[in-house]
């Protein structure tokens, strides 16, 4: 005569606590990272050593000339990035660059590390205004380089405010959702050809 | 404390409110709501970005104003009423620490909704004017953002007075083999309507922070 099949009062709970665990791994899990999920294909290439992950460039901007590649390297023995090309019908030049602090007295430091801390250190509130009359503060520059190292085992981010592949000379504006192919040499590794993709953000 | 904990007064309210199963299902609900609320939790209530005791006052700054179609020629840094002003230092020609903040900008925008998104302006100042044209910055900062204001000044003590007001400066330079070298104040700058700077952010700032920052200031707006 019942609609529903009887269930003993211990199974019922079950069922409930299976519901309620469901419902706040739903609920946390909607609310939670704020880290856009990953991008699709994170283009891995690599050669006997050096492991490239997550390549992406930035699109162009409009009226924009220059580039950014961006990526992980990773290297088992030990490498160096020593040099960067891209055929002539997506830039005319390309160089290994870091974004460094600008000193006042036009000495650099280096970037991601300097940066991160003062972020992390002083995004606590108010500062009293002597310590920001330094006009030096958060000057940005750039400088090439002649190499990255990659020390073995570790992993190497060329990222936004630090290293990052520079293009120059665009012959086109990356658009976004295309690729292209960016060659890396290594000083050991040899050469090995990464798909960029252009996306607005990073992956 | 654990969700349950937490819960336990309302728990209660409900126990003698209600009888049977139904008493566990909404003794279940009250907990899952309480724990979604802390895991979802409520970011600082404050700033993140860098303030000062003395806040910087812009307001009597003015810059040319090149942006396609303005009615004026010379901009002040401050917000019209009820609303947040972005000011920013930068050139065209970077490959790195400009689109990136930009881009964290509309992206921080883009989580704050149309709304509130159309209550933020952000004016970029550029330090390069011998290569940014107004052509070039209208563009520019139009590739990223919808309203913007584009402030070019080829004088360079015009420029210097106006970064001075932010405590920012910029420098470009040609090397002997022909590379410009330009340096800049990464920092983003929020202004108000009364032209002062109300937060400042470093670059590096995350969109989390710029988009807890600006929802903060919108509400004060």
């Amino acid at each position: 005569m019942t609609s529903q099949p009887y269930r003993a009062p211990r199974q019922r709970t079950r069922l409930l606590g299976l519901a309620g665990l469901l419902a706040v791994v739903g609920v946390v899990g909607a609310c939670g990272s704020d880290e856009s999920s990953g991008s699709s294909e994170s283009t891995a290439a690599s050669s006997a050593t050096v492991a490239v992950e997550k390549p992406w460039s930035r699109t162009t901007p409009s009226g924009a000339t220059t580039g950014a590649a961006y990526m992980l390297l990773e290297s088992a023995g030990g490498d160096r990035l020593i040099g960067a090309s891209v055929a002539p019908d997506i830039a005319a030049k390309v160089e290994l660059h870091e974004t460094v602090a600008a000193g006042g007295d036009g000495t650099t430091a280096s970037s991601p590390d300097t940066m991160h801390d003062a972020v992390g250190s002083s995004a606590e509130g108010s500062m009293g205004s002597a310590e920001m009359g330094d006009d030096s503060m958060g000057g940005m520059t750039m400088r090439p380089v002649e190499g990255i190292d990659l020390p073995a085992g570790q992993q190497v981010q060329l990222e936004p405010g630090g290293y990052h592949v520079m293009l120059l000379d665009l012959a086109a504006p990356l658009a976004a959702g295309s690729t292209y192919q960016l060659t890396l040499q290594f000083e050991h590794g040899g050469t090995v050809k990464v798909d960029v993709p252009v996306q607005d953000s990073a992956p | 404390m654990t969700g349950w904990e937490l819960s336990r007064p309302v728990r209660r309210l409900v126990i003698v409110m209600t009888r049977g199963g139904l008493r566990r299902w909404l003794e279940l609900l009250v907990v899952v709501v309480t724990l979604a609320s802390a895991a979802c939790g409520s970011r600082d209530q404050t700033l993140e970005g860098l303030t000062r005791t003395s806040p910087l006052t812009v307001g009597s700054v003015q810059l040319p104003d090149v942006t396609t179609g303005a009615k004026t020629t010379a901009f002040p840094f401050r917000a019209p009423p009820g609303e947040i002003l972005l000011a920013y230092f930068g050139y065209t020609n970077c490959p790195d620490v400009c689109p990136t903040t930009l881009a964290d900008v509309r992206d921080a925008l883009g989580r704050l909704g149309s709304a509130k998104a159309s209550r933020v302006e952000l004016a970029m100042t550029t330090v390069d004017p011998a290569r940014d044209t107004p052509e070039i910055l209208n563009a520019y900062v139009g590739s990223f953002l919808r309203r913007f204001r584009v402030l070019r000044t080829q004088d360079a003590m015009e420029l210097r007075t106006a970064e001075d007001a932010f405590g920012a400066s910029s420098s470009v330079t040609t090397t002997t083999d022909g590379r410009i070298d330009v340096t800049h104040t990464g920092t983003l700058y929020a202004v108000t309507a009364d032209g002062t700077v109300a937060v400042e952010w470093p670059f590096g700032t995350t969109v989390d922070s710029l988009t807890n920052d600006l929802n903060l200031l919108l509400e004060d707006a």
